[in-house]
């Protein structure tokens, strides 16, 4: 076993190490869940007059996409300025009206939807991403990582030098 | 001392009072739980349809009412004595105030669900509860001025054909304003709270 000081000294460098390649590893998939990354908020989607003409036609409203990104909280505000009525799923937005629909919960959803040509749209209702929830990746990712990396230290043989005297 | 005491509340009450101005200014009201229409609210059409005395029955007749409106028909056998027994529960949850709420129910099935029937059907629930039916060319017009999708299927039940049709709840308030509409997975306690809402509101 090397001495305390050294180890202690292992230990600092692989918490060091661990806390870079955690922060590393932990924030790729973070890079793809952008979206996610705001506070709740209310969205709004406005159905344009002639959409359902559109659709009639197969066309896609240009303005409306075809599957949106939400997180827990946020409210989906659907304005309808056609000169019919609109579904989306349950929500049933008379003509000049808005309904709103609060995502409350994580999930995926498929709703039949009458604005668009396929009859469907997606929503993915996320956790919101947060700075704390950045924290919590890296720290769950870095300090098993810090703790491997020192234990294997442990086992490498000390430098000569350091066991020599001053 | 007593002028001290005399600031300090006074303090105090001014406190009192601007905290309570700063909640009703920027507070955040009270979310519906259902999916609700926002200002300026579509009106509910208005429909006639006839009741198991023969009588018609109109809606603007309910004006001063909370309604709950849903529509579905007497052979289903899942989604409306469901759908029902939930809006049964609803209003024991509400107490005294259920008086302030009616549910109508009005039938997608006009071949088979008389106003008789359909009166006979809902009283099994609650007997407050009001069943309505009428032509298919009159119910028509009701189903598309309330968004509703009925169909009849080839599965058969015990009852015979089913309809796939909307399992919507819509909630109009005292106004006819259309306000809430709930999915048929709504939990009972989330559509008390909308009423509850709405009957503050009043």
């Amino acid at each position: 076993m090397p001495p305390l000081k050294i180890m202690l000294k292992r230990i600092a460098v692989s918490l060091l190490v661990g806390l870079v390649l955690g922060a590393a590893i932990s924030e790729i998939p973070f890079l793809f869940l952008r979206e996610t990354a705001r506070p709740p908020q209310d969205v709004v989607i406005t159905i344009p007059h002639g959409t359902a003409d559109q659709v009639a036609r197969g066309e896609q409203p240009p303005t409306i996409p075809e599957n949106m990104i939400f997180v827990v909280g946020d409210v989906l505000v659907v304005k309808n300025e056609d000169v019919v009525d609109h579904k989306l799923g349950q929500l049933w937005i008379p003509s000049n009206s808005s309904a709103q629909l609060s995502l409350e919960e994580e999930a995926s959803l498929a709703f039949e939807c009458s604005f668009q040509p396929g009859n469907y749209f997606g929503l993915d209702v996320h956790e919101p991403l947060t700075t704390s929830t950045r924290i919590s990746g890296v720290l769950f990712t870095a300090l098993p990582m810090a703790v491997l990396i020192a234990l294997y230290s442990f086992i490498f043989p000390t430098k000569k030098i350091e066991d020599a005297p001053a | 001392m007593d002028r001290k005491i005399l600031f300090v509340g006074l303090g105090s009450m001014v406190l009192v009072g601007l905290a309570t101005v700063l909640v009703v200014l920027f507070g955040k009201p009270a979310n519906f739980r259902g999916t609700s229409y926002i200002e300026p609210y579509p009106i509910a059409s208005e429909f006639e349809l006839a009741r198991e005395d023969g009588s018609s029955f109109q809606l603007s007749e309910m004006r001063g009412s909370n309604i709950l409106l849903f529509f579905g028909y007497t052979s289903c056998p899942d989604v409306c004595p469901t759908t029902l027994a939930e809006l049964n529960q609803a209003l024991d949850k509400l107490g005294d105030d259920a008086d302030r709420v009616q549910v109508i129910f009005i039938t997608v099935d006009p071949e088979r669900d008389t106003p008789e029937r359909v009166q006979e059907y809902v009283n099994h629930f609650n007997s407050s509860f009001v069943g309505l039916s009428g032509t298919e060319a009159e119910l028509s017009r009701v189903w598309g001025d309330y968004g509703v999708f009925r169909e009849i299927v080839d599965g058969t039940s015990a009852a015979g054909y089913l309809v796939d049709h909307t399992a919507r709840v819509t909630l109009i308030d005292v106004n006819g304003n259309l306000r809430v509409s709930f999915s048929f997975d709504t939990p009972v306690d989330d559509i008390v709270h909308d009423l509850k809402l709405i009957l503050k509101e009043n």
